[in-house]
């Protein structure tokens, strides 16, 4: 296996099209650990650590937030982002662990598609844009339409994962993830990530999308329209929650039955809702 | 395979070229290639926390480093930690907690709980100590002596007040 250092994304590109089967690697914390389990045997490694730019977090002036894949879970963690887009943070704080955190990246967890992820729910429900650079070009598409299945993306041969574009957040937004894990730091049972737009008490826009609960994060426009226009009522949340856990398709394995998953849906968006709400209230 | 290659690096403050082969890790490297054998392999997959060393004074899992990927680096390892003033006090309140039954975690803990005391503002208490300690498994104390030598030890080593008690 050979490694190499490229030191922008071009010579990235050229590396990634220049060996078969090569794989990019960035914190390598899940990368390695696959390498250790003989899980995976690439011929060849491109690291992105020395990728001029790719770790920088950029607080754009309206109020977007722009970031590099290579930006540490644990500097995403620490970042005082505004409005909905605190729900990344949050997911950030519970990857894992703190040792984890400050070498594994944003980009490579969402790579990585792990449909019981903390980051890929919460960059659904904050509406993320990720440019993808490839041979043929760059190319941007809607973290929603990233997620394709277990463990794949929507990126093609050849593609890598550069930056992520988080939309500035509306006035009034506030974000949550709730995560429900059987221990401290293990991989969520179900985790919900929500973004509302909340003005006077009413609800004029929310994006809820869960984890663990499908091929990868599960939001459904029907949940979402349930809550718009409700003063997020206990019905209109029971409502949302009933739609989404009848669409939900978990997976069994030791952190719960698909059944069990099934039934603390409801509970935990109603939850996730709660928090983000207390924000709203907290901040007038 | 393509062969081992120098790779050079600061493991406790002396540089080092030690080899490694293209998929080791900084584990292999350290406990082959350095003989510092402080650092443990326990499940070499990320969960177990046995195998923690400071990268550029931030905890890390030395297994799920690729070596070669840690040129230019500063590595310190429970060996490197001999003069730390944290991890003095912390190794003092760990003897006398009777918090080491096998030592197989020990390393790490000592490791981890050095980066916590280091850049913890206030001494952390039981919960923050327990948060952080997550990703350290112990099979043997069943954590309650380890925690308490931890909290000890905070108090002793972090923050303002607790400057001029350090040794």
């Amino acid at each position: 296996m050979q490694l190499f250092h490229p030191t922008t994304v071009d010579e990235a590109i050229g590396l990634l099209a220049a060996h078969d089967e090569a794989r990019c690697i960035a914190g390598g914390q899940t990368l390695v650990a696959m390498l250790n389990l003989g899980l995976l045997d690439p011929p060849a490694l491109v690291s992105l650590r020395k990728v001029a730019g790719l770790d920088r977090l950029i607080r754009q002036a309206d109020g977007g937030v722009a970031m590099g894949a290579t930006v540490t879970q644990a500097a995403l963690a620490a970042a005082d982002l505004p409005g909905a887009l605190a729900v990344l943070s949050e997911a950030a704080q519970q990857v894992a662990h703190p040792a984890i955190r400050n070498f594994g990246t944003v980009g490579g967890a969402l790579c990585h598609a792990d449909p019981a992820a903390d980051l890929p729910p919460a960059f659904v429900a904050a509406g993320a844009r990720l440019t993808a650079a490839g041979p043929d070009g760059v190319r941007s598409l809607s973290a929603g339409d990233f997620f394709v299945d277990y463990l794949t993306t929507a990126l093609a041969d050849g593609e890598i994962l550069t930056e992520i574009h988080l939309p500035p957040p509306p006035p009034g937004s506030v974000g949550a993830y709730h995560k429900f894990a059987r221990v401290d730091g293990d991989y969520a049972t179900v985790s919900v990530a929500v973004t509302l737009t909340l003005r006077n008490g009413i609800c004029h826009a929310a994006r809820i999308a869960l984890g663990s609960c499908a091929a990868g994060p599960l939001r459904l426009d029907a949940a979402d329209a349930a809550l718009a226009d409700t003063r997020l009522d206990a019905e209109a949340v029971a409502r949302a929650g009933a739609l989404l856990q009848a669409a939900a398709e978990p997976l069994a394995d030791m952190r719960g039955s698909a059944d069990y998953r099934r039934r603390i849906v409801p509970g935990l968006v109603a939850r996730a809702i709660g928090e983000a709400r207390a924000k709203s209230e907290a901040r007038t | 395979m393509t062969a081992a290659a120098a790779v050079g690096l600061t493991v406790n403050g002396e540089s080092l070229s030690p080899l490694a082969a293209p998929g080791a890790t900084l584990l292999d490297l350290l406990r082959d290639r350095a003989e510092l054998t402080g650092s443990k392999r326990g499940c070499n997959t990320g969960v177990c926390g046995a195998c923690t060393v400071l990268v550029d004074g931030k905890a890390a899992r030395s297994c799920l480093l690729l070596a070669a990927d840690c040129a230019g680096r500063s590595v310190v390892t429970v060996e490197g930690l001999d003069d730390d003033p944290h991890a003095a006090i912390l190794r003092e309140e760990m003897a006398e907690a009777g918090a080491v039954q096998c030592g197989y975690c020990t390393p790490g803990i000592v490791v981890a709980l050095t980066d916590l005391f280091g850049s913890a503002a206030e001494p952390p208490d039981s919960a923050a100590v327990r948060h952080w300690l997550g990703g350290n498994i112990c099979r043997c104390t069943g954590y309650v002596s380890i925690v308490a030598a931890a909290v000890r030890a905070g108090r002793r080593s972090v923050g303002a007040e607790a400057g001029e008690r350090r040794p």
